[in-house]
């Protein structure tokens, strides 16, 4: 019996001395932090290495493009290489961090560059996370063509991006636009390719028939839009590698407009216009099956697709002006989404699924702007004579649309905003531009 | 007769009464109300009666029609249903070219390798001293305790005050202590014993008139605090040093070791605590992504004596999004707590035990896109 108690009392004290140091856990000080500041992340970027003698003027035009695109982001601020305390003399030499703290370089960029004798350029590069002392990331190497310079130099840029925002990137993607010459009054029309920033321009259509509303395909290798050529207009798939194009099958005498891909790429969302009045079909391209969605005397245009293929969003005036709505992708009861004051049109659903882009025309300004897919949270990112047609970026972070300006010399051209409504900024393009669609991240 | 004089009386005292308290139940009187009366002269008292009065009604001016301003005119949104098709007059040949596949390849860099060249190491942080502890003298100084007066008890034998720490009782007994003997056989709280004698007594009274001095001598003994846990490294110090000086060096620590471990001394105010938080809030650049999948992380990370983050302390103890997530959203936690640090945080150095092990959890629900 005593050992007994014993041990009872042995477990006891045991208890106590493992309960003991637990106790004496020295609390921190608890804090919440609710709030911060959205500044750009300052990074350096010395000029890559030239690691070959005839590789020194694309080492530069690489480098300076790759912070270009970084920089244009409106998150990243760039240190002018005058602040430098340290060089990069070579790719692989080790990174004096303490250097690059002192100049509040948060990212360090290095890289190289060597051109062959055939033609081939390699670029190499890494990130480096100067706080830690680290590399973020493993170091990467494109090869490609000399011409393709920019293609590599913004799958840097799309990298670095990736590994610093968490985010998707979106540089090496291209956009599909309508070209515009001439005067306002007889305008000529064509549509054109271009990388997101404007550069390699190239036109898919002649100017001899109005072109409008160009719109990619989730693989970015086609294009549907529609064209006047016949004097109705009607829509067209065009393959963008081949520039060879068909005409989508609808009944004769119709008109069809308005066209856009169901995430799956077989189907393709229209609005036809049949005895004077316009609903909604889909079209399966490769079995030319044609379905009707709604059947209402209203005017039922502009459709998108839900990432998930399972909603369509859309413009209707049957409520009297033009509202968004959205329905099953197979059709049936639709709910109005918008709710505010004025006319809704062009809505276009995010990549990521949760945000509408809209064109809102109130009080005489256009907006483009973003709402959640239950009409709450609308956000008027822009105001102006004229904005129109939103297209979202491959990431969901950036929106381009049309802005025109008034007057008799006003002429469309191409702007981008994020969707918190900074960093507005005109995309550069040779000539007028207006009906933007962002292709998806090229591979 | 009589009657007469009662009725007079009463008469009487009825009219001196209504006089001395009638305006008591009066109604106050209407207020004042003043109006300004000038004084006119006849001849224009006669303008005014012969002025005929006007047959119509003085006709209000309508105010002109605001003329619209031509509405400006407002381009109507592509796509039009049925656009006129404009044709160019010269359509311009177009060499229509597909695009070049101009994919790069890719490929991965070995990482680098470990090279001699290093950075400068951070500087092993000295651990801050303890703050100093109040000693405490288990000695008291006899020659300033005041002589024991005459015990008012009567006994047949005289009888010692007791020890200040014994409790009365019959008999005497000593105490019994736990000690810190790591060797000593395990014992418990009912083990030990209380030091006990038997009250203070005297073989005669002795009077308030017959005491040197009236100040009580003596007074109640606050209860004894309960026995401390040894904190662990103690207990090691004590196993290193030798066994005469262990006995006191535990006997030191023990005593000298606090309560618990919460931090000791004054806390930090309010304003102390929303301070500091303000200094990281303003250095936190966070991630668009962390705003938009609202995620929120935990860092705990020590601070110098020299109000500064100890690199290297830092750590994420919880994270809501992916572990990618976590890691970006932790990288711009660290940098704003390490840029807000780098000339020292704004703290009050009197209470370095509250901030020298810091908390935070880092959600940026204040930051929704708006």
């Amino acid at each position: 019996m005593r050992q007994f108690i014993g041990a009872i009392l042995f477990a006891a004290s045991a208890t106590l001395g493992c309960i003991a140091p637990s106790i004496s856990v020295a609390q921190p000080l608890r804090l919440e932090i609710t709030d911060g500041v959205i500044e750009p992340l300052p990074f350096a970027l010395p000029t890559f290495i030239s690691e070959t003698s005839n590789a020194g003027e694309m080492a530069q035009q690489i480098s300076g493009l790759v912070a270009d695109d970084l920089r244009g982001t409106g998150l990243f601020r760039q240190i002018q290489p005058e602040a430098f305390i340290s060089q990069i003399s070579a790719f692989g030499a080790p990174v004096q961090y303490p250097d690059w703290r002192a100049i509040n370089a948060q990212a360090l960029i290095t890289g190289a560059v060597s051109v062959s004798g055939n033609g081939r350029v390699t670029v190499k590069f890494r990130l480096y996370d100067v706080f830690t002392g680290s590399e973020l990331g493993q170091g990467l190497q494109f090869v490609g063509t000399t011409d393709g310079w920019r293609r590599i130099a913004h799958k840097v840029a799309d990298e670095v991006y990736a590994r610093i925002t968490g985010e998707g990137p979106y540089f090496d993607s291209r956009v599909v636009f309508v070209g515009e010459t001439g005067p306002k009054e007889n305008r000529a029309k064509r549509l054109g390719i271009m990388d997101f920033d404007g550069a390699n321009v190239q036109y898919l259509t002649d100017s001899s028939a109005i072109v409008l509303a160009p719109r990619f395909s989730p693989d970015g290798e086609r294009v549907l839009y529609t064209s006047y050529e016949t004097g109705f207009p009607r829509i067209y798939v065009l393959d963008v590698g081949r520039v060879s194009r068909r005409a989508l099958d609808v009944p004769d005498g119709s008109m069809s407009f308005a066209p856009r891909f169901a995430p799956d790429g077989r189907t393709v969302v229209f609005s036809l216009t049949t005895g004077g009045n316009t609903d909604l079909y889909t079209l399966d391209v490769r079995t030319n099956a044609r379905t009707r969605l709604t059947s209402t005397p209203a005017i039922e245009t502009a459709p998108s697709y839900s990432p998930d293929g399972r909603s369509i969003v859309f413009e209707s005036d049957r409520s009297g002006s033009p509202q968004l709505y959205i329905m099953p992708a197979t059709g049936g009861e639709a709910r109005r989404i918008s709710t505010g004051a004025g006319r809704y049109g062009t809505p276009v659903w995010s990549p990521k699924g949760d945000l509408i882009a809209f064109t809102k025309q109130n009080r005489g300004r256009f907006h483009i702007g973003v709402m959640r897919t239950d009409g709450s949270e609308e956000r008027l990112l822009t105001a102006s004579f004229l904005d129109e047609g939103p297209t979202w970026s491959p990431n969901g972070r950036v929106i381009m649309f049309t802005r025109e300006t008034q007057g008799a010399n006003g002429a469309p051209a191409l702007y981008s905003v994020d969707i918190s409504g900074r960093n507005l900024a005109k995309v550069r393009t040779q000539t007028a531009a207006s009906d933007p669609s962002w292709s998806p991240l090229q591979r | 007769m009589r009657t007469g004089y009662i009725i007079s009386g009463v008469g009487h005292a009825g009219l001196i009464g209504y006089l001395l308290l009638g305006p008591i139940f009066s109604a106050d009187p209407p207020p004042f109300e003043d109006v300004e009366v000038s004084v006119i002269s006849s001849a224009e008292f006669d303008a005014l009666t012969n002025q005929t009065p006007p047959e119509t009604p003085t006709q209000i001016t309508a105010p002109e029609a605001v003329v619209a301003p031509p509405p400006e005119p407002t381009p109507e949104p592509a796509p039009q249903p049925v656009p006129e098709p404009v044709r160019p007059q010269t359509p311009e040949p177009v060499r229509l070219t597909p695009p070049p596949d101009a994919t790069p390849d890719v490929s991965q860099i070995a990482p680098l390798p470990q090279t001699d060249v290093t950075d400068e190491a951070p500087q092993e942080p000295t651990p801050p001293a303890p703050p100093p502890e109040p000693q405490v003298s288990a000695v008291i100084d006899a020659s300033k305790r005041p002589k024991a007066r005459p015990a008012p008890r009567i006994a047949p034998q005289a009888v010692a005050p007791p020890p200040l720490d014994a409790t009365i009782a019959d008999q005497t007994q000593e105490a019994v202590v736990e000690t810190n003997d790591p060797n000593a056989l395990p014992s418990t709280q009912s083990d030990a014993q209380q030091a006990t004698a038997p009250e203070e007594a005297a073989p005669e009274v002795v009077t308030e008139a017959e005491e040197a001095g009236g100040a009580p001598t003596r007074s109640i003994r606050p209860p004894a605090r309960p026995n401390r846990p040894v904190a662990p490294v103690q207990a090691a110090q004590s196993e290193v040093a030798s066994e005469a000086d262990a006995a006191a060096q535990t006997a030191e620590t023990t005593d000298a070791a606090p309560a618990s471990d919460a931090p000791v001394g004054p806390p930090m105010t309010q304003g102390e605590r929303q301070s500091l938080v303000g200094q990281i809030q303003n250095k936190w650049a966070v991630p668009p992504r962390v705003i938009s999948d609202q995620v929120v992380i935990t860092v705990r990370f020590a601070v110098g004596e020299d109000r500064r983050p100890i690199s290297g302390s830092e750590e994420l103890i919880s994270g809501s999004g992916s572990a990618d997530l976590n890691q970006i959203a932790y990288r711009a936690a660290r940098s704003a707590i390490f840029r807000a640090g780098a000339q020292g945080f704004d703290l009050p150095d009197d209470k370095y035990d509250q901030w020298k092990d810091i908390e935070i959890t880092f959600n940026p629900s204040g930051l929704r896109l708006k």
